[in-house]
């Protein structure tokens, strides 16, 4: 059973995404805020976001019982498990809140799930979210070319990754 | 008499693509799933799902050779390939058998970008890759399980511009 992880900057914490955070979520990727770093772009319905493919673990971002953003492990689609993470509220990013959630899900996933491998894609231009990933660790792999479809273009994605052994070594349990 | 070819317009230089038939389950058995995971309906799902197509590769003369299959998701598709015999990645067969289907996948199917996963230290399908214009776009660390223990992969990718 997963359980609520705090201790991040200003009070945050992750709390196993329920149905009880849909509309937050549908509100949040449909205010448009984080459509240029994620593939939600057009605007979507309560029920859209209720179905779909199904996370190995999902997780609601909250700051004073607000949710902020959203952050989860699927299956990779290389290797290992996938991570992606979605903060809503521009004026809460680069404050860490980022970094404890990818940090907390990286646990999960190699100390719980016992995965070897945590992987995710991210734009090139994202300065500020492979600065943060390569602070908990995560290398780059390889660029992806014309791999997503965004603002009438198709999109480079850079891959990165982060084994169990390296986490390990950063992060010893 | 000769035996007919069947008919297909993957048709190369050296080699020739054809849909798989369920006479080829044996063979498909025998080679496994092009795409690593080894799943046992394989050729059955290969076999009628129009985004898994998959392919016997044959000589110009009709021997059976190697079997080809895309993965189709989105506007991309994973491509993979299994021989009778390594020799196919040296001999020519292979680059020919890529640049046969990466063309007609590029022409029937709506999509930009097709990649695939060799193992590091297998030059000889990097390089055939390669030379069919795929292009190194990195190296995916302990990302496929080989002898029980997790191997790195080499992704290539080539691109349509259009």
């Amino acid at each position: 059973m997963a359980r609520a992880i705090r201790g991040g900057p200003l009070g945050s914490r992750l709390v196993p995404a329920s149905s009880r955070h849909v509309a937050a979520l549908r509100d949040g990727f449909n205010s448009g805020a984080v459509a240029a770093t994620t593939i939600w772009r057009l605007p979507r319905s309560t029920v859209a976001f209720a179905s779909g493919k199904e996370a190995v673990r999902r997780y609601a971002i909250e700051v004073e019982g607000r949710l902020v953003g959203v952050c989860g492990l699927w299956a990779g689609r290389y290797a290992g498990l996938e991570l992606t993470i979605a903060i809503f509220d521009p004026r809460l990013r680069n404050l860490g809140i980022g970094t404890f959630a990818v940090s907390a899900l990286c646990r999960i996933a190699f100390a719980d799930i016992k995965s070897h491998r945590v992987e995710l894609g991210v734009y090139p231009q994202n300065a500020g979210a492979i600065r943060a990933y390569a602070k908990c660790g995560f290398r780059r792999e390889a660029l992806l070319r014309r791999y997503m479809y965004h603002n009438g273009r198709w999109r480079d994605v850079l891959w990165m990754s982060l084994l169990r052994r390296d986490w390990k070594i950063a992060s010893p349990m | 008499m000769t035996k007919p070819l069947p008919t297909t317009w993957l048709v190369g230089r050296k080699t020739r693509l054809r849909p798989i038939e369920p006479a080829d389950v044996p063979l498909l058995r025998r080679l496994g799933s092009p795409l690593g995971s080894f799943d046992s309906r394989w050729p059955a799902i290969a076999a009628v799902d129009p985004l898994r197509p998959a392919y016997v590769v044959q000589t110009r003369a009709g021997d059976d050779v190697g079997v080809l299959a895309l993965a189709v998701a989105e506007h991309r598709a994973r491509m993979g390939i299994r021989w009778r015999s390594s020799r196919r990645w040296l001999d020519g067969s292979a680059i020919d058998a890529i640049r046969t289907m990466t063309a007609g996948a590029f022409r029937a199917l709506p999509i930009v970008r097709i990649e695939t996963l060799a193992a590091s230290d297998d030059r000889a399908a990097i390089r055939a890759f390669q030379r069919a214009g795929y292009k190194k776009e990195g190296t995916l660390r302990e990302s496929f399980l080989r002898a029980g223990s997790h191997r790195d992969a080499v992704l290539l990718s080539a691109v349509h511009d259009g």
